[in-house]
């Protein structure tokens, strides 16, 4: 017991006053640069393991959202990296004070560049450039439009406005493998293209060409393809004048139906 | 009818007094599981035949038992006399009936929170000696519970979770003690195998994984990196009682990513080690990855097997290591005979005539980043690999993956994670959202004589399944799909395959209730159980 006194008191002097108290908030005192620096290094070896060294998430939540579940204060992120969040598989830590702030300046510096990006376009005109271009033919955003490509709702929330100017195009320099389609010939010779929404050793399933979810064993198939390109075309050189910034300000403004209701 | 029921119970009662002799003699007894692998020889395979290759299809669920826990199921139970002794995550242990899965008794142990573990909160299983059930927990105790009614016998903290100790292995019996080891491999531990008193849970030799001053192997150790360097032991060991040998493979060195503050080739980990289980000695030991800086455990069963070699009759071992090479070693002594790899490997050229790696310097991780097959997960893991002497053939979950290796600044602090950043592309998976994460699994059966692979079932995604063989030619594995199947155990032909819907990160079981074979494999945080139909 003995040993544990002087860390004790030394936590005393930096530990949030809500920990101590219950009530009132309290800023984190170890925001410099180098405190950053010194989190990041403790974040890489601890953190990344489930959060991922983008902190992007995989296991754990991703952390570039600048959205916190469980308490968005900066004592609330302290309490979580030093006590955990009983129930999930985020454990406590056995952190000092000024090593937990620094952990919670790194953190905030992982969605700190989110409100940096700009973009040069107008979103409004870019809705229109994205409905001439017949985009949600394949596109849902909100509910509406189809299903054949992926879900544009909260694609600015998700993707840095480099990787929507890419996507556009050239949208076969990175095609997630949910995005991937199928070619299949069944043995009695029926053909189903879709779009591959999962698959296993033993079977695969698509969305099917009309918008039907279709589950196909791999033994009742004659021929089976995957086919890693996008399905959509590149649109490199198809704008005019800013229409191409247009859309991207349009896509990056795209951050669910509740972000989109709040800007009307 | 009264009269008879007393008469009964009494019967039970002398039955379920498991002897050290019981579980030497295991294969006279198919219908039990009494220890981790069933046999000290880890051989995962069963006798029971009453499941071939021509009834497999019959095969229909009997019972699941689904514990109040989401963390994954790792544990295999043991099965003494019509009971089934399971580990619900993290550390309950619940007594089953084998014939229903209806529950007799849970034992409940919350550990504390302030509990650090890489992987998960997660148990492997029991050992029983007497009446007594034994039982690591991840707050470093060492439980010993009544078998009859789940009374806890006594509570012996073993280790300390504050300096990122845990016990996540299942003990294994050895004539009069109790034999486990140490977690903690990315929290700087200092590994150790421990043998305990049954009786009181005092601890009686210890063997340090990582050699102190003035012990052989220290001088592999730069600086006091000694003092954290690793060595976890979390799967259970093996025992020949011929040479009176228990065999344990030991965990990463620590940190793991980053070699630079343990230079040298930072024994005993990443090795098999052959200890005298009444002194904890070492006789010998095999070191598969010397100064390992990718995370490469060699926690794999160690799989004992007497078979001709160059003509002449043989104490070997056979293993199938996480870092891509397939070995045969003579178990009396530890000499090399023979390895190979069984997957793609791009870190090491060859094995030199004593079984050291040729490394490729280019391999080690970077601070940019450095893409190695195989993969963190390594080219299998700690599920259970089997040989059946029937088909001469050694089965191995195989994992076709890479992962980028990141060189960080490790930073000691204790009980915290001591890794060295971590590299990208843990896990593969059909749908990734990153075309880097994608890679297959096979089961693989290989030639003992030659590593080479005789035949392979190719998955599309990968296994976390152990192996179990059986005397009716059946290979049963599972995958992390959730797919739980069966093979021809000489040919790898699909035989039977159910989706249970879970992922699978454990091994099969075989025990009988009522007379009938019964198989069994754990998916999601559920246990389930197949029989042939009535």
């Amino acid at each position: 017991m003995k040993h544990r006194l002087l860390p004790a008191l030394l936590l005393a002097a930096v530990v949030p006053a809500a920990a101590q108290h219950g009530h009132a908030t309290l800023s984190n005192p170890y925001t410099s640069p180098d405190d950053v620096a010194a989190g990041g290094r403790i974040y890489r070896s601890h953190c990344a393991v489930c959060h991922g060294l983008q902190g992007k998430g995989d296991r754990g939540t991703d952390l570039t959202t600048g959205m916190f579940r469980h308490g968005a204060n900066d004592d609330d992120i302290y309490k979580t990296v030093s006590e955990g969040i009983p129930g999930t598989e985020m454990p406590g830590t056995f952190f000092n004070g000024r090593q937990l702030w620094q952990i919670v300046a790194y953190v905030r510096s992982l969605s700190a560049g989110r409100a940096a990006e700009q973009t040069k376009g107008d979103p409004s005109k870019g809705l229109a450039v994205y409905n001439a271009k017949g985009c949600g033919g394949c596109h849902l955003v909100n509910g509406e439009g189809g299903r054949m490509g992926p879900d544009l709702s909260r694609i600015g929330e998700r993707r840095s406005l480099g990787h929507l100017q890419m996507s556009v195009t050239k949208p076969n320099e990175n095609v997630l493998p949910q995005n991937w389609s199928v070619r299949a010939v069944t043995r009695d010779g029926k053909k189903i293209n879709g779009r591959r929404m999962n698959e296993d050793t033993f079977s695969v399933q698509l969305l099917d060409a009309n918008e039907r979810l279709v589950s196909l064993s791999k033994a009742d198939l004659a021929q089976f393809e995957i086919d890693r390109n996008s399905s959509m075309p590149a649109y490199e050189g198809q704008f005019q004048g800013g229409e191409f910034d247009d859309l991207i300000a349009y896509l990056a403004s795209l951050r669910g139906p509740e972000a989109n209701q709040a800007a009307e | 009818m009264r009269i008879f029921g007393l008469l009964l119970s009494c019967a039970a009662a002398l039955a379920a007094q498991v002897t050290y002799e019981r579980i030497l003699n295991a294969d006279k007894e198919p219908g039990n599981w009494l220890t981790y692998s069933r046999t000290y020889d880890s051989n995962h395979y069963t006798p029971l035949a009453g499941i071939r290759r021509e009834n497999v299809k019959d095969l229909e669920l009997k019972w699941v038992f689904q514990a109040r826990s989401l963390e994954k199921f790792e544990m295999t139970p043991l099965i003494v006399d019509g009971v089934v002794y399971a580990v619900q995550m993290p550390n309950d242990i619940v007594a089953l009936d084998a014939a229903t899965g209806r529950k007799f008794w849970e034992y409940k142990h919350i550990p504390d929170s302030k509990t650090n573990v890489c992987c998960g909160r997660v148990n492997r299983g029991l050992a029983i000696l007497g009446g007594t059930l034994y039982m690591g927990t991840i707050d470093g105790k060492l439980l010993a519970v009544d078998a009859k009614t789940g009374a806890l016998v006594f509570s012996r903290q073993l280790v300390d979770p504050t300096g990122g100790y845990s016990l996540t292995v299942a003990p294994l019996v050895v004539k009069d003690k109790i034999i486990l080891g140490a977690a903690g491999g990315e929290y700087g531990i200092r590994g150790r195998v421990m043998a305990i008193d049954p009786q009181t849970g005092e601890e009686l030799w210890r063997f340090y994984t990582i050699p102190g001053p003035g012990e052989p192997g220290h001088e592999t150790w730069s600086g006091d990196s000694w003092q954290r360097g690793g060595g976890s032991i979390w799967v259970t060991g093996s025992y020949d009682p011929e040479l009176n040998l228990t065999y344990w493979g030991v965990g990463n060195p620590s940190p793991d990513w980053n070699g630079d503050v343990r230079l040298g080739d930072n024994l005993y980990t990443d090795s098999v080690i052959a200890l005298d289980p009444d002194t904890g000695k070492l006789k010998w030991h095999f070191q598969f990855t010397p100064h390992d800086e990718w995370d490469w455990d060699a926690v794999q069963l160690p799989v004992l097997v007497d078979r001709e070699w160059e003509g002449k009759p043989r104490k070997l071992m056979l293993w199938a290591n996480r870092n891509g090479f397939f070995y045969v070693l003579d178990r009396a002594t530890g000499e090399f005979l023979h390895g190979n790899n069984f997957v793609k490997v791009t870190w090491a050229k060859g094995l030199d005539e004593r079984g050291r790696p040729i490394k490729i310097p280019e391999a080690s991780p970077t601070r940019e980043g450095t893409r190695v097959w195989p993969s963190v997960q390594g080219a299998t893991n700690w599920y259970a690999p089997a040989y059946n002497e029937k088909t001469g053939l050694f089965y191995v979950s195989a994992w076709e993956y890479s992962s980028v290796y990141h060189k960080g600044d490790p930073q000691y602090t204790r009980g915290n994670r001591y890794v060295g950043s971590l590299p990208r592309g843990v896990w593969p998976n059909t749908m990734a959202d990153v075309e880097e994460q994608q890679g297959h699994g096979a089961i693989r059966a290989l030639s003992p004589e030659t590593g080479e692979k005789e035949w392979e079932f190719k998955m599309t995604g990968v296994s976390e399944s152990g192996l179990l063989v059986t005397g009716g030619d059946i290979l049963f594995s599972g995958s992390m799909e959730g797919y739980f199947m069966a093979l021809d155990a000489f040919n790898g032909e699909m035989l039977w395959s159910t989706n249970l819907g879970g992922r699978i990160a454990a091994s099969p079981f075989a025990f009988e209730a009522g007379g009938k074979q019964m198989v069994a494999i754990a998916s999601g945080n559920s246990m389930f159980v197949f029989g042939l139909r009535d």
